[in-house]
């Protein structure tokens, strides 16, 4: 399928360039070896966007050139064969073809010379000598190179890495302004081009290396963002070891849930980071009372409750903890009593998804109390307490999320397996709540 | 241009043009300067972009650049002193009297620099600049002017750092240039259309702040974490901090620097937090092996190197143990400094002597002296990291620090106070 989607691609941007040529002119060979050289090496420096899942998609600066040679060509019966041609030299990626990767540099090539053929007949169509109407006939080129760019490499993308279409598209719509920005930027400084002359280079290149800097940096500050809630969650499985695993397993079936409820990409996010951080209270409690095998005194269970809940409190006095806090907070995790709170909805939400990932997680792992339970156990506790204790959309996306995907958990599918001290009794169906771990007195 | 504001940058900036053009359009001035240019100045004025380590440059300076480039001199004057006053009567409608005063200087500040400049190559060369070398010329005097008012002054909410500015100022350059020339060559409406990427320009440069907001309170919250764990008082590693960050300016650390020392402070005690619950090891554990074991976990995360490092070598075995760098010796001095005072204010005089007498490295002594130097100058300093920290004691009123504890002793070693 990939290979077909190579071929076709490069075949139609043979037939439309050939098409150009016949109806126009011959290319404009001198702007089609300097723009497209100069193209070629910025490809080769491009800003690669990171996504989880995906093995990215790129902002490549040859683009703006590829603009400017637009508007340096002028409304010319050889300007759309001569732009098409600029733009095919941004496929030419050295490491694709270093790897010998001839099918993926064929589709770049084919599909970069399709949007730039797209963008030059769109200006030159419409194209005036000045005034709004040439603004309209940029912004309509940039559009046009963004339409087609985008209609060949999401599905693309999607096929090479398994991935949804949607979700291709969800991580690369955020980036269209800049087809926009960088587009018209392109074209205005092809427009001067004579009056600035080296000077056009430098007006074109401070601005995207700068784009480009701040973007590496930002990465930079979102991974030591991402190292830092790994090490909270790795404190917070050093004080209770036993559920080492649990929080990412929480994450995960928080996104499960998301999805099949269909949060935005941002909430999805959110969630996850919420549901890395939802047993941060631990952090408070004892240790002692933690780890304790069997039931809790009524005594205990309260200084456990106490605890967590001031541990939340503290940390909620910082900013990027305080939306968090509501889903670690007990106060939202029951379904039945949320109903009255002043808090948004959404959190709200994300604070019931992360109950019933918690709840799952906890009935299909071995603890300290009970061995695991199988994956059609817990899916009925879930079941006979949606309504009650658990949001039953949140009940119903879980289990969709986790049949549609034929994952299975739960005794005899543990991923993390401790060895206890004392060996945990086998339980059956009722044993899931915690209201269960303090002892009857 | 502070963080606290009651209308939206966006409804500033449109007040701000809708203001000008009116004052224009009445003739308030007898010669009206070009309405359209003092009321995009004033809107750009406004609206600014975060530096990505601290501080911001108001977008208007590309504007500034492109007006003094274009219009006549005497004409550019007028503009830009109505852009300023409308701006500056706009902001004080609005916010304090400290933004007032920053945007008057801020801007003025580009203002004269770009107009100086270009009058003093016109006198040179005896003659009018062309539009493109009148455009480098101004841009060159917006960036120095506001650069200048920032190095001098002493208002904070108008500072900001040379290097973690010029990425910003070098953006807005090339776009103040691009439509003095575009406007010459292609007119205004194409001209326009190469300031819009300096919306996506400011949209990079917030997200990039955002996310260092983001990393800045983790950060904070994993500092937290011994202090939950009753492995720290609660509310230390938020003074410490405090004093750390303080002590970064005295010495004249930039921004990435004052980050790095900062967030070794914050996360100093880290370490004892898997070795408290370790039943391996002994009862009695060392500030250093707690650094060493908080210096592994950090790398273990992927947290950057250089942080792990600097943790690793701030915390040694004695107060007077020799520190390697200047920055080790401020992560050391501010943590000593609150394990002695505390919450303590009265305890700060003593507190800055006992560490000055341990001092005994040139590092080391070089950050107490600094520390003498900042107590002198701001007696406020310990009050205000108190109530930093206090308010994370006041979040903790079920807590029962005693029970949280594991009682292993490790308060023993390190000069800890516990409270309840």
């Amino acid at each position: 399928m990939r290979r077909s989607i190579e071929i076709l691609t490069g075949v139609t941007a043979l037939v439309v360039v050939a098409a150009a040529a016949l109806i126009g002119d011959a290319p404009v060979w001198l702007v089609v070896i300097s723009f497209g050289a100069v193209v070629m090496l910025s490809e080769n420096f491009d800003v690669l966007i990171h996504r989880a899942g995906l093995g990215g998609t790129s902002l490549t600066p040859g683009y703006m050139l590829t603009m400017a040679s637009i508007a340096v060509l002028g409304d010319t019966r050889a300007t759309v064969v001569s732009v098409a041609l600029v733009g095919a030299w941004e496929g030419l990626y050295l490491p694709h073809v270093k790897q010998r990767d001839f099918g993926i540099v064929v589709f770049n090539c084919g599909q970069f010379a399709l949007s730039s053929c797209a963008a030059a007949v769109v200006y030159t169509t419409f194209t005036t000598s000045g005034g709004w109407s040439q603004v309209l006939a940029a912004t309509g080129a940039a559009v046009a190179y963004a339409v087609v760019n985008v209609s060949f490499v999401v599905p693309y993308v999607a096929q090479k890495h398994g991935e949804r279409v949607g979700t291709v598209w969800a991580d690369m719509y955020p980036a269209l302004p800049n087809y926009l920005a960088w587009g018209l930027l392109g074209l205005v400084v092809g427009l001067v081009c004579d009056e600035l002359g080296v000077l056009a280079i430098v007006l074109l290149a401070v601005p995207m290396g700068i784009g480009r800097w701040t973007f590496r940096s930002f990465t930079r500050v979102k991974d030591a963002h991402d190292a830092s809630v790994q090490l909270f969650i790795r404190l917070i499985e050093a004080k209770d070891p036993y559920t080492a695993g649990h929080t990412e397993r929480v994450a995960k079936y928080s996104m499960y849930m998301g999805e099949e409820l269909g949060l935005s990409a941002g909430r999805i996010e959110h969630v996850r980071q919420s549901a890395l951080m939802h047993d941060v209270g631990k952090l408070a409690v004892p240790g002692r009372l933690l780890n304790k095998p069997g039931k809790l005194t009524p005594d205990e269970w309260e200084v456990v409750k106490r605890h967590n809940s001031a541990g939340i409190d503290i940390l909620a006095n910082i900013d990027f903890m305080r939306t968090m806090a509501v889903a670690a907070s007990d106060a939202h995790g029951r379904y039945d009593g949320s109903a009255g709170t002043n808090t948004p909805p959404d959190l709200v939400l994300e604070a019931h998804i992360i109950a019933v990932a918690d709840a799952f997680d906890a009935m299909t792992s071995t603890r300290a109390y009970r061995k695991a339970l199988s994956q059609d156990i817990a899916f009925e506790e879930l079941r006979s307490n949606a309504g009650t204790q658990f949001n039953p959309r949140c009940v119903d996306a879980l289990i969709s999320a986790i049949d549609r995907r034929d994952e299975r958990y739960g005794a005899g599918f543990e991923i993390d397996v401790h060895d206890f001290a004392t060996p945990p009794p086998a339980a059956g169906v009722g044993s899931a709540g915690l209201g269960d771990l303090e002892a009857v007195q | 241009m502070t963080t606290n504001r009651t209308l939206p940058p966006v409804a500033l900036a449109a007040g701000a043009a809708v203001a000008g053009a009116a004052l224009a359009l009445l003739g308030v001035f007898g010669d009206p300067p070009d309405a359209g240019v003092a009321a995009l100045i004033a809107g750009g004025l406004l609206l600014d972009v975060r530096v990505p380590w601290g501080g911001r440059v108001p977008m208007g300076v590309a504007a500034i650049t492109a007006t003094v480039a274009l219009l006549p001199r005497t004409d550019s004057v007028a503009t830009l002193a109505v852009a300023l006053t409308v701006g500056a009567v706009v902001v004080a409608c609005n916010r304090s009297r400290a933004d007032t005063l920053a945007i008057v200087q801020r801007c003025g500040g580009s203002m004269v620099g770009a107009l100086a400049v270009v009058f003093v190559i016109e006198r040179v060369v005896q003659g009018d600049l062309p539009t493109l070398a009148a455009a480098i010329s101004a841009a060159v005097g917006v960036v120095g002017g506001d650069l200048t008012v920032s190095r001098f002054t002493r208002h904070e909410p108008a500072r900001v750092e040379l290097r973690s500015a010029l990425p910003v100022h070098l953006t807005l350059a090339c776009a103040g240039i691009l439509v003095a020339v575009a406007v010459d060559g292609v007119g205004v409406a194409m001209a326009s259309v190469a300031a819009f990427p300096l919306l996506i320009t400011r949209f990079a440069f917030e997200r990039h702040a955002g996310a260092t907001d983001t990393l800045e309170q983790t950060v904070q919250a994993l500092g937290l974490v011994p202090e939950l764990a009753g492995l720290a008082p609660l509310g230390h590693s938020e003074r410490s901090a405090q004093y750390a960050d303080a002590l970064a300016r005295e010495l004249g650390f930039d921004r990435s620097t004052t980050m790095r020392v900062v967030t070794a402070t914050r996360l100093h005690h880290i370490g004892a937090v898997p070795l408290d619950l370790d039943p391996d090891h002994p009862a009695s554990v060392t500030p250093g092996e707690i650094a060493q074991q908080g210096a592994r976990i950090l790398r273990e995360a992927a947290l950057p190197s250089e942080i792990a490092d600097l943790l690793a070598v701030a915390n040694a075995d004695s107060l007077d143990s020799p520190m390697p760098s200047i920055e080790a010796a401020v992560v050391r001095l501010a943590s000593t400094f609150d394990d002695l005072v505390g919450d303590d204010v009265d305890a700060a005089d003593r507190g800055v002597a006992l560490v000055s007498s341990a001092a005994r490295d040139p590092h080391s002594r070089r950050v107490a002296a600094a520390l003498l130097e900042l107590f002198a100058s701001d007696p406020a300093l310990a009050r205000n990291a108190v109530a930093a920290g206090d308010r994370f004691r006041d979040a903790a009123v079920g807590l029962d620090l005693d029970l949280v504890a594991s009682g292993r002793g490790v308060g023993e070693v390190l000069p800890f106070h516990r409270r309840g």
